[in-house]
Order: structure tokens, then sequence, then C-alpha cells
């Protein structure tokens, strides 16, 4: 199912990504009205698809809150407690890999649109200090979670919740959630 | 940026938040450890520190071999 779902929301980017080469390539050198539309829909739908993929992340963080929170008060808090735990591990994971690839994208573009040396540099410098904040984040958030697996107790999840609401702000200020 | 590489970022953001749902969604039941936890920071730090390395590289080259 996680196969499925990733294919298909990385089969829609790339479709985007091959229309919207097509259309910025051929509208600026035909400069006809048709493609100037086609290129106007592209940008809507690329910011459709931004909206999209914050709609669509947005809930899975606040549902992973919502466990943390509600797992104390459910009738078998032992097993809904450790449920929890593993489900903040793997959103984590997941968040921390997401971050991963978008972060080596982007230097890639810092690097690319450099027009010299130190000013490629300099960007790099400033991008990483949002890097680091949120590698401070998830690594407060992986503590959290070692901290809730050793104690075992309901304290410890709010920890979790709140280290992960950290990062998640972090992410979503990037665009990245 | 180019719009293949904005796109790019927007794959990318696609793809994290299509695993974080479904890793919310079919997370399952497992005593996780500490140490399970702990790997992450150092998962996570090579990762980066490897992407910063790449990105210091590819820089150097660009202007290395322009004039």
């Amino acid at each position: 199912m996680l196969e499925t779902a990733t294919f298909v929301l990385a089969l829609i980017a790339v479709i985007l990504g091959a229309v919207g080469t097509v259309l910025h390539f051929i509208a600026p050198r035909t400069k006809t009205t048709v493609d100037d539309v086609w290129a106007a829909r592209f940008d809507e739908m690329k910011a459709f698809v931004e909206d999209l993929v914050k709609r669509l992340a947005k809930p899975a963080a606040m549902l992973l809150v919502v466990l943390l929170l509600a797992a104390p008060q459910t009738a078998c808090s032992a097993s809904a407690r450790q449920r929890a735990i593993a489900t903040a591990l793997a959103t984590t994971n997941a968040a921390a890999a997401g971050f991963e690839k978008f972060d080596s994208l982007h230097q890639q573009a810092i690097v690319t649109k450099a027009p010299d040396l130190e000013t490629g540099k300099a960007e790099l410098a400033k991008y990483r200090q949002t890097q680091l904040k949120i590698e401070q984040g998830l690594a407060a958030t992986y503590r959290a979670i070692a901290t809730a697996a050793t104690l075992d107790d309901d304290h410890s999840l709010a920890g979790i919740a709140a280290a992960w609401a950290i990062v998640e702000a972090e992410l979503h200020e990037l665009g990245v959630l | 940026m180019s719009t293949e590489e904005e796109l790019a970022l927007v794959g990318a953001a696609f793809e994290a938040a299509a695993k974080i749902w479904a890793a919310v969604r079919d997370a399952k039941d497992g005593k996780i450890t500490a140490a399970d936890a702990m790997a992450g920071i150092d998962a996570v730090h090579n990762a980066l520190a490897a992407n910063n390395a790449a990105a210091d590289a590819a820089l150097a080259a660009k202007f290395k071999s322009e004039p």
C-alpha cells in the first residue's frame, strides 16, 4: 500500500515535470497565445499540487500528535502507548527520508543558480542554518522517542508530540510539509 | 531555479508527504527500543553531511571549470 501511494504521487510529479518542462521551453520561443495559456495553466496546476502536498501531509502530522496524546486515555493504554511510539518512529523516519531528498535537491538548485563561487558558498551557508535547525529538531524527536521507549510512561509521549510539532513547523516553513 | 528543479522539489515534498501519511496509517504494534530511535540521529546526520559534501564538491567543480 505504501508503495502504491508513493508510486502514484511520484508518477503525478513526473508527469507534471514533463509537461512543465515542455511548456516552459516551448512558450518563450514560440510566443503563441496558446502556449502561454498552457504555461499559465501549468503554473496554476503546480500551485494546486503544492497545496495538495500540504493538505496531504498536515492531517498525517496532526494524526500523530493526536495518537500520542490520546494513547494514555485508551482502555488498553500499554498497547496503545507502544503503538504510538512505533508510529512516531515510523513517521519521524519518513519525515527524515523526505527531508534528506529535499535537502539534496535544494542544495543542487543553489549550486546551479550560483553566479559565482562566493555567492554560492554564502547561499549554501545560509540554507544550512535552516538545515541544522531541522536536523536538531529531528534529533530531539528521536531522543524523545528513545526516552518514551525506555520509560514507557504517559508523560514521555507528550514529549514526542512537542518535539514533533517543532520539526513539523520547520519543515512546513521550508515547504516540505 | 529552473522549472525542472522546482518540480523535483515539489516531487520530493509529495513523496515525503505520502510516506508520512502511509507511516501513520500502516503503523503496527511493536516494541521499539531506545537504540532503534537513537540510530535515526546518526542516519540523518550522515545523510545530510553527504548532501553537504556533494553540494560543496559540485560548487567547486562548477567554478573550477569556468575561466
